[in-house]
């Protein structure tokens, strides 16, 4: 089961990267960083994960799954949800200034 | 936890990704990424993560997706540019990234592959979750660690969250107000009227329970911020700015700002230490009541101010925009 977890997370953070990488969209760039957060979220989580724990809620049944990781986990998700945000700013910006949303056309600081 | 559903699960938020990436309509792609956040918040209650769950639930494919649908509005006008690189050889367009990220995966896989066995949770975890109960009075331990043991930490990201708010504020800032839209029809008005009290009653059970079970400030602030939103979409801008004023938002956020380190000054002034909890002023009360587990309602009140106001006033800043005329706009 963990190696199914690894090789998903594997392969949606080389997703994110490949977008990031080869799309000229900013919009595509923004989606890419998504899903490379998403793939440590979801590295995050799988790790804290005993087979067979119950949730960190007492009292425990049985053995409880890590807490630790939930918690980096949570403040992650919300400091990411900010960066876009500011990403979708600089995005309105750019296009208020370029009158474009492609990556070539952000040209002015080009040396 | 069953293998076949989790396979089934991670195949859906795989595929789900690749047509988000792939896809040339923007709406659609974006559309298709918050599915993915929805799968993934399954995938989290699956692995015995509520907090997270609900988390990832409200904020990444909630929130996310109504900003992304504001920046896309802005920019609808502009042309699309092609998917790849036009002047580039061909090698650089899409093979070279492939190449690259496919390596990624495989040196990555390779690494977790290794480090793959059987997980006992470390000492520090395994304390957190035999002395919780003793240490805090609460119940929900993710909270205990955020709000308790690592609360510094959470003060920190909400200095963060300041940062961004006060960035984007920054950003899209000056413009005259010039017109606002009317809302939608009157059923739709109707129909929030009655259901707004539910979900602030939601948002505040979230919110005040966060030391008992799963959710709390985060989780019941982004619901509190949803209200908000919907009654921007439902009423028309104004009518939102009218009710909930931006500077009323401001207040809720330096007040929750000021909350938080002022209950962690109490702590110094006890005589324990910045945000002590049990061994600073609070009680730890009968565990499983509201007033338990110290001063972690107070801390949650306070998270939870500080991210409902920040959120709203950041879909305030990026809706404002849409509704001015193209040249009051100051670049």
């Amino acid at each position: 089961m963990a190696v199914m977890s690894f090789l998903t997370v594997s392969l949606l953070f080389a997703l994110g990267l490949f977008t990031v990488l080869s799309r000229r969209n900013v919009f595509k760039t923004v989606i890419g960083l998504t899903l490379m957060e998403s793939a440590v979220l979801l590295l995050l989580i799988s790790w804290a994960y005993i087979p067979g724990g119950s949730a960190p809620i007492l009292p425990l049944q049985g053995k409880g799954v890590d807490p630790l990781p939930h918690a980096f986990t949570l403040t992650a998700i919300v400091i990411g949800a900010c960066d876009i945000a500011l990403a979708f700013a600089f995005i309105m910006k750019l296009n208020r200034f370029e009158r474009s949303v492609n990556v070539d056309d952000f040209r002015r600081l080009k040396g | 936890m069953s293998e076949p559903l989790l396979a089934f699960l991670y195949f859906f938020i795989l595929l789900t990704a690749v047509v988000a990436v792939l896809l040339d309509d923007l709406l659609s792609s974006f559309i298709s990424l918050s599915v993915t956040g929805v799968l993934m918040a399954t995938v989290f209650a699956l692995f015995r993560a509520p907090d997270v769950a609900l988390t990832q639930a409200i904020i990444n494919s909630g929130l996310v997706t109504s900003l992304f649908l504001v920046a896309y509005s802005q920019t609808q006008r502009t042309p699309s540019p092609a998917g790849e690189c036009r002047e580039c050889p061909f090698w650089l367009r899409w093979p070279g990234a492939a190449l690259v990220s496919s390596l990624f995966a495989a040196v990555l896989f390779r690494g977790l592959y290794v480090l793959s066995g059987d997980r006992i949770p470390g000492s520090t975890s395994a304390h957190y979750l035999s002395q919780t109960l003793e240490e805090t009075g609460a119940l929900n331990v993710v909270a205990a660690i955020l709000l308790d043991y690592r609360a510094f930490d959470t003060l920190g990201e909400t200095t963060v969250i300041f940062t961004a708010v006060f960035g984007i504020s920054l950003l899209l800032s000056g413009g005259k107000y010039v017109h606002s839209g009317h809302g939608l029809s009157f059923i739709v008005k109707r129909g929030m009227a009655l259901l707004t009290p539910f979900i602030l009653l939601y948002a505040a059970s979230i919110l005040f329970l966060g030391h008992l079970t799963p959710g709390g400030g985060f989780q019941g602030g982004s619901v509190f911020a949803t209200v908000a939103i919907l009654i921007c979409v439902v009423y028309g801008t104004n009518f939102e700015a009218a009710r909930i004023s931006p500077k009323s938002k401001e207040t809720f956020e330096a007040g929750g700002a000021m909350l938080f380190v002022f209950i962690g000054l109490l702590g110094i002034a006890w005589g324990g230490g910045f945000l002590a909890n049990l061994s600073g002023p609070f009680p730890a009360g009968t565990p499983g009541s509201l007033f338990s587990g110290g001063n972690m309602l107070l801390l949650n009140l306070a998270v939870g101010m500080k991210v409902g106001a920040g959120l709203s006033s950041i879909f305030y800043t990026m809706i404002k925009i849409l509704e001015l005329e193209d040249d009051s706009w100051p670049s």
